[in-house]
C-alpha cells in the first residue's frame, strides 16, 4: 500500500510545479491585462524587421 | 433624418458616415482628409492588416492643432511622468492612450516599429490602456513619438499619464492567493477522499493523509486568510461589526477544531471545508476587484488642466509648469487649450468655451483687456494673456476646494453591515445557548458543539451574494452606458426618491443645436452659399451652421475673418457676410437666454438672421415624464431661463434658475434635510459641489475618455434617456440581494440545526459549504441577468 504514498507525493509535486509556474506568471504581469494576450496570439508575425518597405 | 439617407457610405478608416466631404482614395471611401492621411501612412508602411483585423477600426482624426503641443512633452515635469528609464540613448516610456478600443488598435500600436525604425519595441496593456514603448531617443525624440501617435489617431493623454500607483487592474496578490487556494482546496479534497468513502482504509494511510491536510492548512490560515483577519480586527478596534468577523471566527473555529481532532486522533477534521471556504471567499474578492477595475473616479484638479503652458518672455516662448506661473507672466493659449489661471487678455480675440465649468457649449467672446477665468477653453486663433493670480489662488482651485469640503456626506449604513451585525449576534447567542445546554447534559460535547456552530454558521454564501449581485449589476449597467464607482452606489441608487438635473450640457447636448432662420426665406442655392462661407470660418457658430444646414458645398474666395464681427467672402460671385447685427447691417434684436444670432447679408442686402439654440438630448422629455410618475424631479440651472424643449417636461416641477454652484449644493442639502434621497445628474465643474452633496452624483459625458468632475457614477450622454430604467434595475438588484441573503440564511439555519444537535460530520460540512455558495452565486447571477433583460424589453418598447 506504500506505493500510494509514492503516487500521492509525485502528484502533489507535479501540482506544486504548476502552482509555482502560475505564481511566476502572475508576478511576470501576465494577469495584469486579460485582453491583449488573447488578441496578440491571433496576429500574424511581422515580416523581418530589417526589410524596408517597398517604394511606390 | 436626412443624415440617415447619407450614411450608405462609411469611412474605410474610422467607420463614420461619409457626408458630402466624402473622398475616394485608393478605391476606398474616407470621411475626411485626416482619415485618408492615416490610411496612406499605414499603407506605405505595409500595415494594412490593421483594417483586416476589425472592420473600420480607426479613430477619427480630431483637430490637428494638438500637434503643436508635442514639444511640451520634452519638459522635465512631463517627461518624468512617462519615462520609466533612459540610458545610452535608449528610452522606455509608458503612455496612457484612452483611444485604444479593439484588436486592430493593439496590432497597430505593437507594430509601430514598422513605421519608425527607431522604435525598438512597443507593448500594449489593454486593461490599463497603456502603451509601453522602447525607442532610440538619440534618433527619435519623445515629442516626435507623441506626434507620430497623434498622426495615427492615438495621441497619448498628457494630463492623466498612467503611473504605477494609478493601475486599475486586479492586484497580483489576489491572483496568487486564488491560485494557492485552488491548489490547496483540490489537494485537500483528494486527501480527504478515504474519509468520505468509509472506514475500510488502512489506519496508517489515514493518519498520513490527515497530517498532509494539516500541513496544507497552514498556508490557508497564515497566508490566505490574513485579509479577513485584518478586516475583522479593524472592525473590532473601531467597535464596528462587519461581515469579516463571523468569517474570521469561522476560520479560527474550523482550524483549531480540525487540528484538535487530528492531534487527539478523534477524526479527520474539516480541513477540506476550510480550504473550500477560502477558495470561494477569494473568488468573491476577485470578482469584486474585477468589476471595479475599469474606471478611475477620484480625480484631482491637476488632472483636468494642462501641466504646462507656454510662457512668453523677452527671449521667446518657453514651456513652464502651470504651478510655476506668477502674476504678471505672459502666457500663450492656442486653439483648444485650457486657460489654467485667471488672466487678462492682451492680444487676439478670445472665444472662450466654458463648458468644462458651466456646461454652456457656445463660446463667449472676450476682447482685449477683459478677464478670462480659469477653466475656459480657447476656440480659435492663439491668444496672449497676462496672468492675474497664481494657480493656487485661481477661481478654479477655489471651486475645487469648495467641492472637496462638501465631500463628507451622511454615510448610509451598508446593507451587508446591517445584516452582519444581527447575524454575528445571533451566531454568538446560538453558540452560547447550545454550549450551556450541553454543559448540563454532557460537558464533553460542549467544545464540539460550540465549534460546530461557529463553523457551520460561517457566512460564506452571505459574503458572496453581495459582490456577485452588485458586481453583475455594475457590469450590466456599464454595458448600457452607466459606470458606477462601487457596489455601494447601487444601494444608494435603489433608495433614491428625488432626481435633480442640471440643464446645460446635461439635458441639452453639447454639440447638437437647433438652427432657425428668421427673415426673408433663403432658397436652396442661398443656403448653399451661406454654408460654404461658414465652412471657412473657425468660429463655433459657423461650425454649427455648417453642420446643421444640409446643402452642397462650394468654393469660397476672398474669405476674411473679421475678429469679433463675423466673416465675409465671395461664393459663386455673390458677396456674403455672416456675423453680428452691426457687421451685417441689421438691427440688434433682443435675444432670449441660451440663444445666439447670426445675421446674414447677401450682396449687400440684410436678409435676416439665424437663431442658434441648444437642443435637448433625444428622449429626455419622455424620460423626465416617466421619472415624474414615480419620484420627485427638479431642475437647477445657472441660466436665466429654461429652454422651450424642456418646459413641457418640467411643467409643475421645481425649477430653479440662476443657480450658482453653491446654490445647487444648498438646494440638494435642503432636499436631504427634508428626508429625501437625492440623485444629482450634472456635467460641469459647476455641478461638482452638488454632485458631491447628493446621495448619488452622476456625471454625464459625451466621450467616456473625457475628464469629468469626481462623482459616484459616469453616464454616457446617449444613455441618459434610460435613467428611469437604471433606477428600476438597481431597485430590483437590491431585492435580489435581499432574496439571496434569505437563501443563504436558510442554509445556515439547516447547518446550525445539525450543529447544535452534535451531528455535523466532516462530509456534511464539506458538501453544505460549497453547495450553499454555488447555489447563492448561481441564483444572483441568473436573477440579475433576468432583471436586466426585463428592462431591455421596456427599452425597446420606448425606442
Amino acid at each position: 500500500m506504500s506505493v500510494i504514498f509514492l503516487l500521492i507525493t509525485a502528484s502533489t509535486v507535479v501540482a506544486g510545479i504548476f502552482l509555482v509556474a502560475f505564481i511566476w506568471a502572475v508576478r511576470q504581469g501576465q494577469y495584469d491585462d486579460d485582453r491583449s494576450h488573447a488578441v496578440r496570439m491571433l496576429h500574424d508575425p511581422a515580416p523581418p524587421a530589417n526589410e524596408t518597405p517597398v517604394d511606390r | 433624418m436626412t443624415v440617415r439617407e447619407l450614411t450608405k457610405v462609411t469611412c474605410y478608416h474610422c467607420g463614420d458616415p461619409c457626408l458630402e466631404d466624402c473622398r475616394v482614395h485608393d478605391g476606398k471611401d474616407f470621411c475626411c482628409h485626416g482619415c485618408e492621411v492615416v490610411y496612406d501612412l499605414l499603407n506605405e508602411s505595409g500595415l494594412c492588416d490593421y483594417y483586416a483585423l476589425e472592420e473600420k477600426p480607426g479613430v477619427k482624426q480630431q483637430a490637428s492643432v494638438d500637434e503643436q503641443r508635442s514639444e511640451l512633452f520634452d519638459i522635465a515635469a512631463v517627461r518624468d511622468r512617462m519615462v520609466d528609464f533612459s540610458e545610452e540613448g535608449v528610452t522606455r516610456a509608458t503612455l496612457h492612450i484612452p483611444q485604444m478600443h479593439c484588436s486592430s488598435c493593439i496590432w497597430l500600436l505593437e507594430n509601430l516599429h514598422r513605421i519608425e525604425p527607431a522604435i525598438m519595441r512597443s507593448r500594449v496593456s489593454f486593461t490599463n490602456k497603456e502603451l509601453t514603448i522602447t525607442f532610440r531617443e538619440d534618433r527619435f525624440t519623445l515629442p516626435q513619438l507623441v506626434q507620430l501617435l497623434r498622426r495615427i489617431g492615438y495621441g497619448p493623454q498628457l494630463t492623466a499619464v498612467g503611473g504605477k500607483e494609478q493601475r486599475s487592474s486586479v492586484p497580483r496578490m489576489l491572483y496568487i492567493r486564488l491560485g494557492v487556494a485552488g491548489f490547496i482546496f483540490g489537494n485537500t479534497m483528494m486527501f480527504s477522499f478515504p474519509e468520505y468513502l468509509g472506514s475500510d482504509t488502512e489506519a496508517g494511510l489515514r493518519t498520513g493523509f490527515q497530517w498532509l491536510t494539516v500541513l496544507f492548512s497552514l498556508p490557508v490560515v497564515f497566508f490566505l486568510s490574513t485579509d479577513f483577519f485584518r478586516s475583522a480586527w479593524a472592525g473590532i478596534r473601531s467597535r464596528m461589526v462587519n461581515i469579516d468577523q463571523p468569517i474570521a471566527l469561522g476560520i479560527v473555529a474550523l482550524w483549531t477544531r480540525s487540528l484538535w481532532e487530528v492531534i487527539s486522533g478523534v477524526g479527520p477534521g474539516y480541513f477540506d471545508s476550510l480550504a473550500g471556504l477560502l477558495f470561494f471567499l477569494l473568488i468573491g474578492r476577485w470578482y469584486q476587484a474585477y468589476t471595479y477595475r475599469a474606471l478611475r473616479f477620484d480625480r484631482s484638479l491637476e488632472d483636468f488642466l494642462p501641466l504646462v503652458v507656454l510662457r512668453r518672455t523677452e527671449e521667446g516662448e518657453e514651456p513652464v509648469n502651470v504651478s510655476d506661473l506668477a502674476p504678471g507672466d505672459h502666457i500663450v493659449i492656442r486653439d483648444q487649450e485650457l486657460v489654467p489661471v485667471d488672466a487678462v487678455l492682451l492680444a487676439g480675440t478670445g472665444h472662450i468655451d466654458n463648458s468644462f465649468i458651466t456646461g454652456e457649449p457656445l463660446p463667449s467672446r472676450k476682447e482685449i483687456g477683459e478677464t478670462v477665468k480659469a477653466g475656459g477653453r480657447q476656440r480659435g486663433a492663439a491668444i496672449e494673456l497676462e496672468v492675474l493670480s497664481s494657480f493656487a489662488d485661481s477661481r478654479l482651485k477655489r471651486l475645487w476646494a469648495e467641492q472637496a469640503s462638501l465631500q463628507d456626506r451622511p454615510a448610509m449604513p451598508k446593507l451587508i453591515d446591517q445584516v452582519a451585525r444581527r447575524f454575528t449576534v445571533a451566531v454568538l447567542l446560538i453558540a452560547l445557548g447550545a454550549g450551556l445546554y450541553w454543559w448540563g447534559k454532557d460537558p464533553a460535547q460542549v467544545w464540539l458543539v460550540v465549534t460546530a456552530v461557529l463553523i457551520v454558521a460561517c457566512p460564506c454564501a452571505l459574503a458572496l451574494s453581495m459582490p456577485f449581485a452588485y458586481g453583475h449589476t455594475i457590469r450590466l449597467l456599464g454595458k448600457k452606458g452607466l459606470f458606477l464607482r462601487d457596489a455601494e452606489v447601487v444601494e444608494r441608487m435603489a433608495h433614491v426618491d428625488t432626481v435633480v438635473f442640471d440643464k446645460t450640457g446635461t439635458l441639452t447636448a453639447r454639440e447638437a443645436h437647433e438652427v432657425n432662420w428668421k427673415g426673408d426665406p433663403l432658397d436652396a442655392n442661398e443656403q448653399a452659399l451661406v454654408r460654404s462661407l461658414a465652412r471657412n470660418s473657425t468660429h463655433a457658430l459657423s461650425a454649427v451652421l455648417y453642420n446643421e444646414l444640409k446643402s452642397e458645398r462650394r468654393a469660397a474666395i476672398e474669405v476674411e475673418d473679421h475678429a469679433g464681427l463675423g466673416v465675409s467672402g465671395v461664393v459663386d460671385g455673390m458677396a456674403i457676410r455672416l456675423g453680428s447685427a452691426d457687421f451685417c447691417g441689421g438691427g440688434e434684436l433682443s435675444r432670449s437666454n441660451g440663444e445666439a444670432h447670426v445675421h446674414c447679408t447677401i450682396n449687400g442686402f440684410h436678409r435676416g438672421h439665424f437663431t442658434v439654440r441648444k437642443r435637448a438630448r433625444t428622449g429626455i422629455a419622455e424620460a423626465v415624464m416617466e421619472l415624474r410618475e414615480r419620484m420627485r424631479v427638479s431642475l437647477l440651472t445657472g441660466d436665466a431661463q429654461v429652454d422651450e424643449a424642456l418646459t413641457n417636461a418640467f411643467q409643475g416641477a421645481t425649477v430653479r434658475t440662476r443657480c450658482s454652484p453653491l446654490d445647487k449644493a444648498e438646494a440638494i442639502m435642503a432636499e436631504q434635510q427634508a428626508g429625501h434621497r437625492v440623485m444629482m445628474v450634472g456635467d460641469g465643474l459647476n455641478d461638482a459641489g452638488a454632485l458631491a452633496q447628493s446621495d448619488v452624483g452622476i456625471t454625464v459625458t459625451e466621450t467616456t475618455a473625457a475628464l469629468t468632475p469626481a462623482s459616484d457614477a459616469i453616464m454616457d450622454a446617449r444613455a441618459i434617456a434610460r435613467l428611469p430604467h437604471f433606477l428600476v434595475f438597481t431597485r430590483r438588484a437590491r431585492r435580489i440581494v435581499l432574496a439571496s441573503l434569505a437563501l443563504s440564511l436558510c442554509y445556515n439555519v439547516v447547518g446550525v440545526s445539525f450543529a447544535v444537535t452534535g451531528q455535523l460530520t466532516p462530509l456534511f460540512a464539506a458538501i453544505l459549504m460549497p453547495l450553499s455558495s454555488v447555489t447563492v452565486v448561481g441564483f444572483v447571477s441568473i436573477a440579475v441577468a433576468l432583471a436586466s433583460r426585463a428592462d431591455r424589453s421596456t427599452d425597446d418598447h420606448h425606442a
